[in-house]
């Protein structure tokens, strides 16, 4: 027994320096190398799956299935596209972990290489654009409306595209405080105490970190300079306007959060029960600090279902996908393509900005977004965590 | 009594040795390699940077909950165990009392904070209720996301598993030691000083060191209730599961790794304490 | 001293059931706090979607699982558990601390990180183990460790197990017989002790099954509760009272037979 545990703990050494060599489900350079031959070496599978719509849908049928990830069914009314493509192309579309962060993206792509349910398609914020190309998980699969799509919100190379987007938005309860603010300025009023609520926390999640690079637009900074953001959410946090409770889904309806930072298409979604409390919710887009993000979308490589997961890909973009994000309130990356077509209604425009606010809409670059990720992770915990 | 250790205890041993070892210790040992090199080569970086700023506020923090939680939780929890232990009445109070501790210790995330909430939140029926009464609760600053709301919310799951911790240990309490300790005239609070208490002391102790390890590792509930609070599973999954931060592996295994310490480091002083007070069990 | 004891057993029976009420109106009553008025009190309650819920198939696919990732894990839990907290108790007492460790770690490394390792060792051996739904089955053996051993250690430590081998050897028993007939019915309290808890963590442990991306009766329940907040809450409420009442005529029933949760106390 004395030698045993010894023994157990060498051989486990052994084996945990050579896993852990092999992989991580982050940045580091080893996976790299063999991985980028592969993707520009051997010709993609998905190449053969078809030029037309009908094609790949067929070969898709075959396949019979498409795995998806963290795809709730509130945001941006997902149900409803992966409802609009089951039935359109009689294809299953299950999703596995829908509250996956982008990072539990990753690491499910890692931990079910080469299983059957491995992730086939990702929705990952664009901040791990990078890292899972180095990892060698992106495929580069343009879809069919790729010239339809603005340069802003797809990869050159085909890694990735930006189905939808967002704007960072004041949701307010009107029933509990009937005096809705309307600008971040506004938010520093008196009567607002202890009601401003941010989704998460900004070095966590997406929705937070817009929320202070919005509030840094709106108080003199810039994509390059986001301490204002930083330092007006440590004032909002000293004057005791700052909640911290977490903006559930059950916080909203309870009346908890009555005055909410978030994406515009998470409230459609909720809507229904919002009305059935009673509750007068009204989202508007503060009118000094405009940020619109999306969400960057990916074909997995090695996928067990190639030609599903590119049509899933095809539907995203397409007319039908994108009136299914209109439903839930994101601006489909292809909203000018169907402005021109005529198939924005005003029924279909009502969860919407509006068009002069969307018109303002502008990303920042990746080299922006990784210096404002480095500026809140080393200043927020110092400068409002703490306080 | 050495020669014993052959076949048969090996073979005993094995399993649940092999079971640990491949998902206990391969996991930890990776992640150890990990700390130790970050970007890639040997070095004691990551273990420096996750000891500064805003990580050692991490750690204070956490150190604070999960002691306040675990004393207060378990101070409670042991009382709880007293007392239902001399009840034979009502007779359903004991079986609900188990049934629910086991459930209640497992409660957390989402459905435990938002219990709290719809109680005591800002539109919590409770609130609600003492106002009409005039009583104010928000006035007073408490508050579900700061340190003590975290630790009221913290004590629903800590006492149901101090109790759970305690029963068998208070069921070794013989009542005909309390009788006779009362026959040869100790009084009740002589009896709990110098026999009962002591002789609970070992298995409290260790129940309180679960209690810390548990609430050092509960991020579920702390999330829901303040998703920025400065405490070490939080910054853990900031720099693992997020959507913002990449690239800060090695930090996030620098931090677990010093946690394991910790644990250790708190492992060994129980157990020294442990050691003192154990007088008459059965070892 | 007695009204004591009831003033403090009815405080805590209060810490403990007001939330739960608190959480039950919100989840039956559409009318939110803040326009709560006497008249409408009555107005507004329904159960339908709790109703509703379960007889959706995701929602009883889903429990099944986790039925069945809870019964496994129950019986691993004691058959790897059982022998070796026997041979540390009764042979090899200075092991005490070391196994005191090795349970307790568990606790102390996050889900995440513990995926990740077990995951690179899966990926070069057995790569589809990780696929199947069974394969949360150690991570819960795991997650019930520092709780499940503790109960089962002082279960032994409480019947004197080392005095009853050493007796039962003196007699001439084999350590097979000793095992199966003195100690383990001497135990059945510690046992259903970390049986019971085993099984309250399967139906309540979220983060691995989320990680592993399977579907478990606690991933259902999670992404049920942000489409439908008041009927997500609703069954959180009903999965709670269901488990505590299956573990509470199982905890009965054995007290009828003289079996108590806590070692024989006169």
């Amino acid at each position: 027994m004395r030698r045993l545990i010894p023994a157990i703990a060498a051989g486990a050494l052994l084996l945990a320096a050579c896993s852990s060599g092999s992989s991580d489900s982050g940045g580091t350079s080893s996976a790299a190398p063999e991985s980028s031959a592969a993707t520009s070496a051997a010709p993609a599978p998905g190449d053969t799956c078809g030029s037309t719509i009908d094609e790949i849908a067929a070969k898709a049928k075959e396949e019979g299935q498409v795995n998806l990830i963290a795809l709730p069914d509130t945001w941006a009314n997902y149900r409803g596209i992966i409802d609009s493509f089951v039935e359109k192309y009689g294809i299953q579309a299950p999703v596995m972990n829908p509250d996956a962060s982008s990072a539990d993206e990753l690491t499910a792509v890692e931990t079910l290489r080469g299983q059957p349910d491995m992730p086939e398609v990702l929705d990952i914020g664009p901040s791990f654009v990078q890292q899972a190309k180095d990892a060698g998980y992106l495929e580069s699969y343009k879809p069919l409306v790729w010239d339809e799509i603005p340069e802003s919100l797809k990869g050159e190379d085909g890694t990735w595209v930006g189905a939808y987007y967002g704007v960072l938005a004041i949701a307010t309860n009107a029933t509990i405080q009937p005096n809705v603010p309307k600008s971040w300025a506004d938010l520093k009023k008196p009567e607002y105490e202890g009601q401003v609520t941010i989704n998460g926390d900004p070095r966590e999640a997406g929705a937070a970190f817009a929320a202070v690079v919005a509030a840094a637009l709106a108080n003199g900074g810039s994509y390059d300079d986001i301490m204002p953001g930083i330092e007006y959410f440590a004032e909002l946090k000293k004057l005791g306007n700052l909640q911290t409770i977490d903006v559930t889904e059950a916080a909203v309806l309870s009346g908890e959060v009555p005055i909410a930072l978030d994406w515009t298409y998470n409230f459609p979604g909720l809507k229904p029960a919002l009305d059935e409390a009673g509750f007068d919710f009204q989202v508007i887009v503060p009118s000094d600090g405009v940020y619109g993000g999306y969400y960057a979308q990916s074909v997995v490589t090695e996928a067990p279902h190639p030609c599903a997961a590119r049509l899933w890909l095809n539907h995203l973009v397409s007319d039908e996908g994108a009136l299914g994000y209109l439903e839930g309130g994101a601006i489909p990356a292809r909203y000018a393509a169907l402005l021109d077509k005529g198939l924005i209604t005003p029924e279909v425009a009502a969860n919407l900005p509006s068009a002069e606010t969307i018109a303002a809409i502008s990303f920042p670059t990746q080299e922006q977004v990784d210096k404002a990720k480095a500026l809140i992770t080393e200043q927020w915990g110092p400068m409002v965590a703490d306080q | 009594m050495r020669r014993r250790f052959d076949t048969a205890t090996l073979a005993v041993a094995l399993p649940f040795l092999a079971f640990v070892g491949l998902f206990l210790f391969v996991p930890t040992i990776g992640l150890a390699i990990k700390a130790l090199t970050p970007g890639g080569s040997f070095g004691f970086t990551s273990l420096q940077r996750a000891l500064e700023g805003s990580y050692r506020t991490a750690f204070v923090n956490s150190i604070a909950l999960a002691v306040t939680s675990a004393v207060i939780g378990g101070v409670i929890g042991l009382l709880l165990a007293l007392s239902l232990r001399s009840m034979q009445r009502p007779r359903w109070l004991r079986s609900t009392t188990d049934s629910w501790s086991a459930v209640a210790s497992q409660l957390g995330g989402i459905p435990l904070a938002f219990a709290f909430i719809a109680a005591i939140g800002t539109q919590g029926i409770i609130t609600k209720m003492l106002g009409l009464v005039g009583v104010d609760i928000t006035e007073s600053g408490f508050s579900l996301s700061e340190f003590w709301g975290l630790v009221v919310v913290y004590l629903y799951f800590q006492i149901p598993l101090m109790f759970l911790v305690m029963m068998p240990a208070v069921g070794g309490l013989r009542q005909t030691w309390a009788e006779a300790a009362s026959i040869m005239g100790a009084s009740p609070s002589r009896y709990w000083r110098s026999v009962g208490l002591p002789l609970l002391l070992p298995s409290f102790l260790g129940g309180l060191l679960l209690l810390f390890v548990n609430s050092f590792a509960a991020y579920a509930t702390a999330y829901v209730l303040n998703p920025g609070a400065q405490i070490v599973p939080l910054l853990v999954r900031f720099l693992l599961q997020g959507n913002v931060i990449t690239g800060e592996q090695d930090l996030a295994y620098a931090i677990i790794l010093w946690t394991i310490t910790l644990l250790l480091a708190s492992l060994l002083f129980i157990a020294v304490l442990q050691r003192r007070t154990a007088r008459w069990s059965s070892t | 001293m007695k009204v004591l004891r009831a003033v403090f057993l009815v405080l805590l029976g209060l810490f403990f059931f007001i939330p739960l009420l608190a959480m039950a109106r919100f989840a039956f009553q559409s009318v939110p706090v803040v326009l709560l008025t006497p008249e409408k009190l009555l107005e507004g309650w329904s159960v339908s979607g709790l109703i509703e819920v379960f007889g959706s198939p995701e929602f009883q696919k889903a429990a099944f699982i986790s039925l069945q990732l809870m019964l496994l894990a129950i019986a691993i839990t004691l058959v790897l558990l059982l022998p070796v907290a026997a041979l540390v108790e009764i042979r090899a007492p200075q092991l005490r601390t070391a196994m005191a460790a090795i349970t307790l770690l568990p606790w102390v490394v996050p889900p995440i990180a513990l995926v990740v390792g077990v995951a690179a060792t899966f990926r070069n051996t057995v790569p589809w183990f990780l696929a199947s739904p069974y394969s949360l089955v150690p991570f819960y053996v795991l997650w019930a460790l520092p709780f499940s051993y503790r109960a089962i250690d002082a279960g032994l430590r409480s019947i004197g197990a080392r005095t009853l081998y050493e007796a039962a050897r003196v007699m001439g028993a084999s350590t097979f017989t000793i095992i199966v007939r003195v100690i383990v019915p001497n135990m059945i309290g510690a046992i259903i002790a970390a049986s019971v808890l085993t099984a309250a963590l399967v139906l309540g442990e979220f983060a691995f099954a989320a990680l592993l991306l399977k579907e478990t009766l606690p991933t259902f329940m999670a992404e049920f509760q942000r489409s439908e907040p008041r009927a997500g809450m609703a069954l959180a409420l009903a999965v709670m009272l269901l488990t505590a009442l299956i573990i509470w005529i199982g905890v009965r029933a054995l007290r009828k037979r003289g079996m108590d949760l806590q070692a024989a106390g006169v």
